[in-house]
């Protein structure tokens, strides 16, 4: 049931209360909807100044557009840190479409290839899985693994080959669900689809999908990159996951790289409280090659895995041979930052301290006249240092601690 | 026939072989053959010596089973050593004749997938394939039992992966997944071909593998329910071409039911497949929703009688209970409204007033019932709504969630008992110096004193002899690259010079004993029972046959000849690791069944 919209049985029978002031969020600045507005006209923004260049203006523009990415969640919460995850890629016919240069599938492939480096980034001992859909069926790409380089080489290769007939989004979130049920219980599972299609073919009810996705507890998330579909929409919203529609390039990026922070945990479910993890040390054979356990070929170095013994050729990994998840501290480290995130800085105006940003050392530039603000600065609330919106932006989304504070 | 001491005969059938009548035994020891009148068998194949069955053609006049077994007295393999009989079945009736031959081989593939080589149930490595090899009799044999492709399409729905001995199925599931992985294959034959690892063990830590596999090849494709547009390719000559496919006219039944009808009555006696299909697309039934002059097309018997069909089917109005409708779907609630406000009733909702788009809203309305149809199934029967749902329904339909406020997301908060430890850490590792040097010696200095070799002050007035530490920083830079250099160099495994076949021995040594120990780790990470203590116990025995091949493989490094003096060591170096990781592996099971046994 909604809440905001008032029961009409509530109110008097004679008189139906049409009732205009719904929820307050939605209202734009004259209290009525988005659509009761006048039309804005988008390019009277962009105005030349006195030289002639719109250069300022569009500096402007993108300026705006990366304050809105500023802000951002920083409540404590739990996370789910070990993570598996499926991408679910779709190659039918309709990705051949170019309202995205140059066509979908090209722009979707390399936006992919991005959110894998960066996913392994922000995630080092997370795992993922590619499945593609094409033609009704779909097929595995690759296994649930936590090296990036399988999946950019299996990207390369097969993911280009020729798009065919719908998608089938039953066959593959099945598959998907398969591929999760190995993962162990203590880690998330997910699933985040780029979806080009309108329709989907399925052999057998959705709903049911459905039902089996919510009992194990699996997050469907989509980026689809044509018009919100119902079914889509529902799915992803029952499972907990977000539904989103990507309207160019850019923001296809930023949407998909939504995914990259781990998900809040939603429900307290009795998760385990400790879990077992190697911390190999590196093997140090300068003179002699040793067969490692994983290609079974000679190589000078690797880890020891600390249960079994056995050799293996690059971390994070599960030893081939006993199953340990083997680890170094700093991949522990990295996906800690998600749960002590950094805050977010406040914008000053007056009241300046510093000559120069904290971060790079860029002298602040002088206004050119009194009532313009300067480039804005941002001030950390611990050590009150400034920084420029560069050095903001990459110190919440890559380096994860303020060098002021450290 | 005489049988032996506990045999049981399973099946017999009256076949010839050489030339002469008899009767064909089998039992569970042996094959045997004896001709008729006599009691001892004039052919024996034991089972342990039954090698490989071969079965005539399909179409063959004769219906045959040739049976290939060893010699009791020589070896197993020896080519010299084999026997082959030839079993000819006489019934007049050939399929019943082959359904007779086909019981033995059944029982036959049973014992060669019994016996866990992998040279014989792997059709790619046997023997050159005759007719009928022996890979086609297991694959007809086994699913003898299950009854055909599982609905999904796929010859994998019924497998059990892990049934011992393994099914056709499986065998057949293993080929594919062989296939289409490069590397597991090269492990496979490394392991198994060589003989290293029984087939059926080195599949049992790979199970998942096996049933990803069969998953994937379940997956059926859905039928399309996109709108069927018949479009023509207009040739040279100005001629229209369509292409119908059967998939095209299954879906062309769908569409129209009586050119289903049509077709079931008329084809093959009336008019053949392509005279109909010619026909139905210069019909006028055809041709009427695409254009708009509805006198295109000609006319045609069989379709035009489909087109009466239809409009009698459409004129019949008392079609559906009215009642039962959805009352937000239900069209004609509109008659209501316009009573009392005493508007004139609503003239507006009759389907199409010109003819020519009555047939194309028809089509469409029937394709939407398809579509729906394929989804809800028999799942929302018309049963009349109660009135509370009614309301329910309503409130549903009439209350859009992309309105509301969006709520907030129910968030679990993190517990962690001392916040502060986190970053207190961050801070003391900048400052004290890691203890690296503990761990074994890399050969890296100390940050702050590389750094301190490093200063050198850039006074040009002064001559560089005197410029500060010059030449030593020089000196610790050269070397640690020559260092690096010297330890990416290419090669570096050829300059060992480590001849071919000792290569191949390490590699054998490693993947058996790396083999044997994903074994046991998988058995020792799940609880103690009494079974898996066995096959543990089993496991660890097997461990000093894999350290007796590293000691043999060391000895014959030392006494080989090569450029490398030190071969022995070098390659006693190299198993080292294989070594320490099969004592690790028996240390952990000897305290998992000591734990068990206190």
């Amino acid at each position: 049931m909604a809440k905001g919209v008032k029961d009409p049985a509530d109110d008097d029978d004679d008189y139906i209360d049409i009732d205009d002031t719904g929820p307050g969020d939605l209202k734009g600045a004259d209290g009525g909807y988005a659509w009761e507005e006048e039309y804005k006209r988008s390019w009277d923004v962009i105005q030349e100044d006195a030289s002639g260049s719109i250069q300022s203006v569009v500096l402007g523009i993108s300026d705006q557009l990366r304050h809105k990415r500023r802000v951002r969640d920083t409540e404590a919460i739990q996370r789910g840190i070990i993570r598996h995850v499926v991408l679910i890629l779709d190659q039918s016919e309709s990705m051949n479409l170019r309202d995205l240069m140059p066509t979908r599938i090209q722009a979707a492939l390399t936006m992919v290839g991005a959110f894998i480096g960066e996913y392994f980034d922000q995630n080092p001992i997370s795992q993922l899985a590619v499945i593609a859909t094409k033609d009704g069926l779909a097929e595995k790409l690759t296994d649930l693994s936590g090296n990036p380089m399988d999946h950019l080489g299996a990207l390369k290769e097969k993911a280009n080959k020729d798009l065919a007939g719908e998608p089938s989004l039953q066959n593959a979130l099945e598959l998907a669900m398969h591929t999760l049920k190995r993962a162990p219980t203590h880690g998330s599972r997910e699933v985040v689809c780029v979806m080009g299609s309108l329709t989907t073919c399925d052999p057998g009810d959705i709903a049911q999908t459905l039902e089996a996705l919510k009992l194990a507890q699996v997050r469907v998330s989509m980026v689809h990159l044509a018009a919100e579909v119902h079914v889509f929409k529902k799915i992803c919203k029952e499972t907990g996951g977000v539904f989103y529609v990507a309207q160019n390039e850019d923001n296809m990026k930023d949407l998909l790289f939504e995914n990259v922070p781990p998900p809040p945990i939603v429900s307290a479910k009795a998760t385990s409280d400790m879990i077992q993890m190697g911390f190999p040390i590196k093997a140090n054979n300068s003179e002699v090659p040793t067969p490692c356990v994983c290609h079974h070929e000679l190589s000078f170095v690797g880890y020891i895995c600390p249960r079994c013994k056995s050799k293996v050729c690059s971390l994070p990994t599960d030893c081939d041979v006993c199953g340990l998840p083997l680890v170094s501290a700093p991949h522990l480290a990295r996906s800690y930052h998600h749960l002590f995130p950094e805050e977010n800085y406040k914008e000053v105006v007056g009241d300046f301290v510093d000559s120069s940003c904290f971060g790079c050392g860029t002298v602040w530039a002088e206004p050119p006249d009194a009532s313009e603000h300067g480039v804005s600065r941002y001030r950390c609330p611990r050590c009150k240092h400034e920084y420029c919106l560069e050095c903001d932006i990459f110190i919440h989304e890559t380096l994860h601690n303020c060098p002021g504070c450290v | 026939m005489l049988l032996l001491p506990g045999e049981t005969i399973k099946h017999t059938s009256e076949t010839l072989c050489n030339k002469e009548d008899g009767l064909l035994h089998f039992t569970n020891k042996r094959l045997a053959w004896c001709k008729t009148g006599s009691q001892t068998p004039a052919v024996e194949v034991l089972h342990d010596h039954f090698r490989v069955q071969r079965v005539s053609k399909a179409e063959a006049k004769k219906v045959m089973l040739r049976v290939t077994a060893a010699l009791p007295q020589g070896a197993p393999g020896d080519a010299q050593a084999e026997v082959t009989h030839t079993f000819t079945w006489r019934l007049a009736d050939t399929d019943a004749a082959v359904a007779d031959r086909e019981k033995y081989v059944a029982e036959l593939s049973v014992i060669t997938s019994k016996r866990s080589q992998g040279a014989t149930t792997t059709p790619s490595s046997g023997p050159a394939p005759t007719p009928g090899g022996q890979g086609e009799a297991a694959a007809v044999a086994a699913p003898a039992a299950t009854a055909g492709p599982a609905p999904g399409g796929s010859e994998y729905g019924r497998v059990k992966v892990g049934a011992i001995p393994a099914s056709a199925e499986e065998i057949k599931l293993r080929l594919d997944v062989l296939s289409k992985n490069a590397e597991l294959a090269k492990l496979h034959k490394s392991l198994v071909v060589s003989g290293l690892v029984p087939e059926d063990e080195f599949w049992s830590t790979r199970k998942h593998i096996l049933e990803m596999q069969a998953i994937q090849s379940q997956l059926r494709k859905g039928e399309s329910s996109t709108w069927l547009d018949l479009a023509p390719t207009t040739q040279e000559s100005g001629n229209f071409k369509y292409t119908i496919t059967p998939s095209v006219a299954r879906r062309i039944f769908k569409e129209f039911p009586q050119v289903k009808r049509a077709y079931i009555e008329n084809v093959p006696h009336r008019v053949s497949e392509k005279q109909f299909w010619k026909s139905f697309v210069s019909s006028q039934f055809f041709n009427r929703g695409r254009s708009a002059d509805a006198a295109k097309g000609s006319r045609d018997t069989i379709f035009d009688k489909c087109t009466q069909e239809e409009d009698a089917l459409f004129d019949n109005t008392a079609r559906h209970d009215l009642e039962l409708l959805n009352n937000l779907l239900n069209l004609t609630r509109t008659e209501e409204d316009s009573v009392e406000t005493g508007n004139a009733a609503d003239f507006t909702m009759r389907p199409a007033s010109k003819d020519s788009k009555l047939a194309l809203i028809r089509r469409f309305n029937r394709h939407s019932e398809l579509v729906l149809q394929s989804v809800l199934n028999n799942k929302r029967k018309y049963d009349a709504p109660g009135p509370s749902v009614t309301e329910l329904a309503i409130k549903e339909a009439t209350v859009l969630e992309d309105l509301d406020a969006p709520e907030a997301e129910k968030r679990v908060k993190l517990n962690i008992q001392d916040k502060s430890r986190y970053f207190t850490s961050m801070t003391t590792d900048a400052n004290d110096n890691a203890p690296g040097s503990d761990a074994p010696e890399r050969g890296q200095a100390n940050a702050s004193s590389v750094r301190s070799a490093l200063k050198i002050s850039f006074d040009i007035s002064r001559p560089l002899a005197s410029c500060g530490n010059a030449q030593t920083t020089m000196a610790s830079m050269l070397s640690s690259a020559h260092r690096l250099a010297t330890q990416r160099r290419p090669n570096r495994i050829q300059e060992l010079h480590i001849p071919d076949d000792l290569n191949r021995a390490v590699a054998e040594c490693h993947g058996a004993g790396t083999e044997m120990l994903r074994h046991l780790w998988a058995l020792l990470r799940l609880p103690p029972t009494a079974d898996r203590q066995t096959k543990s116990a089993k496991i660890v025995a097997a461990f000093d046959g894999v350290l007796k091949r590293i000691n043999e493989t060391i000895v014959k490094a030392s006494t080989a000849e090569s450029k490398n003096a030190n071969l022995g060591s070098t390659v006693e170096r190299m198993l080292q690791p294989i070594t320490t990781s099969l004592h690790t592996g028996k240390q952990a099971y000897e305290r998992r069944s000591l734990k068990v046994v206190m």
